[in-house]
């Protein structure tokens, strides 16, 4: 059951005519990803840019039972050192998160709320509980001018009515914790999300691993002492799309697009974008 | 563990007679239970629990029960061997947290005897119950163990700053760990943070790690000889607690401090502490050395504190938590409108209680209240200000305690 990440095994292999073995599926959050990409950036004023950019990511995941609470699964996704880079002078930037991870708890007998009365009370619980840690994101725009952006670290409380055995789908929302420095010279800006914003993770991927998709966002409300709160929202969908498979690695299409509202920078702009791009993925099986 | 059932019957059924014809196994014994009891007895833990294969009785189709038998008495608890659905048919899903169980199938001559057999519910693992369909769910909740995320309305008083309403949203993560021979408890507090909104206040340590210890042998004793001899033990149950990063940012009517420590070593007496190590109370001493990130001044911070954590049920379900800790810098650079030896002292007392579980994750509700007198800020003047907080927290982890007790609750 704990296997169940997937088709695996024989299903999962082909023989061409001489006999010789070729893998048909793949894991879309296995694998490390080096991408490039055509990516169209806007604020609104006047024409999108459209700038090559490059990406690099770790993916990993596991699906083990509980040790401590038998009859539950742990279906965790890691990402390590996620880059994400444009070259070009108008659009040079660099975004970098050095750890990112989903860990969700799914019990087989279904979710529940126990109310310790003395004669316990056991009430349905439709979701599955699920934390999203981030440590270290780090974004600089050499464009916007000097300043620097450091998100040291997040933490999400996720629920998810989809309750997916197999990890093929989720759709897990809660509150977010974050905390954020936006450096510029002679100045350090300290701005915090004690849970008053809302976090979405959702995704979804066919059993052979060929399609998957993801949104993920993050909307609410920041803080920084002696100042107004401020709302701001950022979202990013993407689409991935197995083409090819080199010596059975995996070659994706990856479409893309985010959208951000007064969160873009040291200067909390405003912008969307799309891209479009191929990466190739090696130990992505 | 049914497959030991299934394994022996295999077995069997390999085998054919000396004539060649398929040899059959005996027919299952039909199982007639008696009447229900309200609320049904429970397999107990510390017993033996026998696996029996029976024919198909209602609402368990498999036949398949756990029991366990009073030879004296020739009456047996029958629990089924599978989760129940709300209509009380046997599902899919095996039981979790049971024993292995014994296979017999000597049924037939006990029910000659004149055994009677009673519906059950199947045994459970220590710190957990299960209800009378079979489903499992953990009682006992050890937050010492733990890392949670919490939110609580902090309103403030405070001669520093006139802002009243605050929100604080605080994490962190604690691990027990007990030496092999359960006389040391070694706790580690990682990533602890508060986060306050309103006058702000970030307070958050990078980790904390103590020990206590519960000496086997006194480390002397008296015997007085007024009556009858008496030999009273005097145990010194000391330990130690060190500290590294910790961030304390605070801003009051327009003015921002922020001090981080270091690190901190300091010894524990422990006053009282339980058998298990996982409630004491205890003085603590120590220095640290701290950083005034402003001024790039370090200063030497000389502290003492009274403390305790105190698990106030078996279940884990109620705590208390009380500390008053003083402190003084020494070595800073002199700082106008600001004393030369700044001091602090923090009080503070909450108490937690477990009000239901998600998932087997309890969810606490915390109450607290915390006061603090401090001189280290410039221009604001010495003062005293003061909070109390009520708001809920979310723990994962969270096992059942290493002392929990076997059939917890029924």
């Amino acid at each position: 059951m704990v296997a169940a990440l997937g088709a695996t095994g024989e299903e999962c292999t082909e023989y061409n005519e001489l006999g010789e073995p070729f893998t048909t599926c793949f894991d879309p959050a296995r694998g490390i990803s080096f991408g490039v990409a055509a990516t169209a950036r806007g604020t609104g004023a006047g024409a999108a840019s459209i700038d090559p950019s490059y990406s690099f990511v770790i993916r990993y995941r596991t699906a083990d039972p509980s040790r401590n609470k038998t009859k539950s699964l742990w279906f965790n996704t890691h990402r390590f050192v996620e880059t994400h880079a444009e070259a070009d002078a108008a659009v040079r930037s660099l975004t970098f998160t050095a750890y990112q991870a989903t860990l969700r708890r799914h019990l087989e007998e279904g979710g529940f709320v126990l109310i310790p009365t003395a004669d316990p009370v056991r009430l349905r619980f439709p979701f599955d509980v699920a934390l999203d840690v981030g440590l270290f994101r780090y974004e600089r725009r050499v464009f916007e001018g000097p300043g620097y952006t450091v998100e040291p670290a997040h933490i999400a409380l996720l629920f998810d009515p989809l309750r997916s055995l197999a990890g093929h789908t989720r759709f897990a929302f809660g509150p977010s914790l974050a905390d954020e420095l936006r450096v510029v010279p002679g100045s350090v800006v300290h701005e915090v999300s004690p849970f008053t914003s809302a976090q979405l993770d959702a995704g979804f991927e066919t059993e052979d691993g060929w399609w998957s998709a993801r949104l993920s966002a993050v909307s609410g409300w920041v803080y920084v002492p002696g100042n107004p709160s401020r709302f701001r929202t950022r979202a990013t969908a993407t689409m991935e799309r197995v083409l090819i498979a080199l010596n059975n690695q995996p070659v994706d299409l990856v479409v893309s697009a985010f959208g951000v509202i007064n969160d873009a920078g040291v200067a909390h702009r405003s912008e969307w974008g799309a891209s479009v791009g191929i990466a190739f993925r090696p130990l992505g099986h | 563990m049914w497959a030991v059932v299934g394994a022996a019957f295999a077995a069997a059924a390999t085998g054919a007679s000396a004539e060649g014809t398929e040899w059959e196994p005996p027919p299952l014994p039909p199982l007639k239970l008696e009447a229900r009891t309200a609320p049904l007895p429970h397999l107990k833990w510390d017993q033996e629990v026998i696996c029996g294969q029976f024919a198909p009785v209602p609402g368990v189709h498999t036949g398949t029960f756990r029991l366990q038998c009073d030879p004296a008495r020739k009456e047996c608890l029958a629990a089924p061997g599978r989760v129940l659905d709300s209509e009380g048919a046997e599902t899919e899903d095996e039981l979790g947290r049971v024993h292995p169980c014994t296979a017999r199938q000597d049924w037939p001559a006990r029910m000659a005897e004149g055994y009677r057999f009673f519906p059950a519910v199947a045994e459970v693992q220590p710190g957990w119950i299960r209800d009378e369909r079979g489903r499992a769910m953990q009682y006992n909740f050890d937050l010492n163990r733990r890392a949670w995320l919490g939110a609580l309305y902090a309103p403030i008083a405070s001669q520093l700053d006139p802002a009243h309403h605050r929100l604080r949203a605080d994490l962190g993560v604690e691990v027990e760990v007990p030496s092999d021979d359960h006389h040391t408890l070694y706790r580690w507090h990682l990533l602890e943070g508060e986060i306050y909104l309103g006058a702000p206040t970030y307070d958050a340590t990078l980790v904390r790690f103590d020990w206590s210890e519960a000496r086997s042998h006194p480390l002397f004793f008296i015997t007085t000889f007024v009556g009858k001899p008496q030999r009273h033990d005097v145990n010194v149950d000391v330990g130690a607690w060190f500290e590294a990063v910790h961030l304390e940012y605070l801003r009051r009517s327009g003015e921002t401090e922020s001090f981080l420590t270091l690190g901190t070593a300091a010894g524990t007496l422990d006053l009282w502490h339980s058998k298990d190590l996982a409630s004491f109370v205890r003085l603590r001493a120590g220095v640290g050395a701290e950083y005034d990130t402003f001024r790039n001044d370090t200063s030497l911070k000389p502290l003492a504190a009274v403390e305790g954590d105190l698990t106030l049920d078996a279940d884990g379900f109620h705590h208390v938590r009380f500390q008053a800790e003083g402190e003084k810098l020494y070595l800073s650079k002199a700082v106008p409108g600001r004393s030369v030896n700044p001091e602090r002292l923090r009080l503070s007392a909450g108490y937690e209680v477990i009000i239901f579980a998600i998932n087997d994750q309890p969810v606490t509700l915390v109450l607290d209240a915390k006061g603090t007198y401090r001189d280290d800020f410039v221009s604001v003047g010495p003062g005293w200000e003061g909070t109390v907080g009520a708001g809920l927290r979310f723990s994962l982890w969270a096992p059942a305690r290493r002392s929990a007790p076997v059939q917890a609750k029924q």
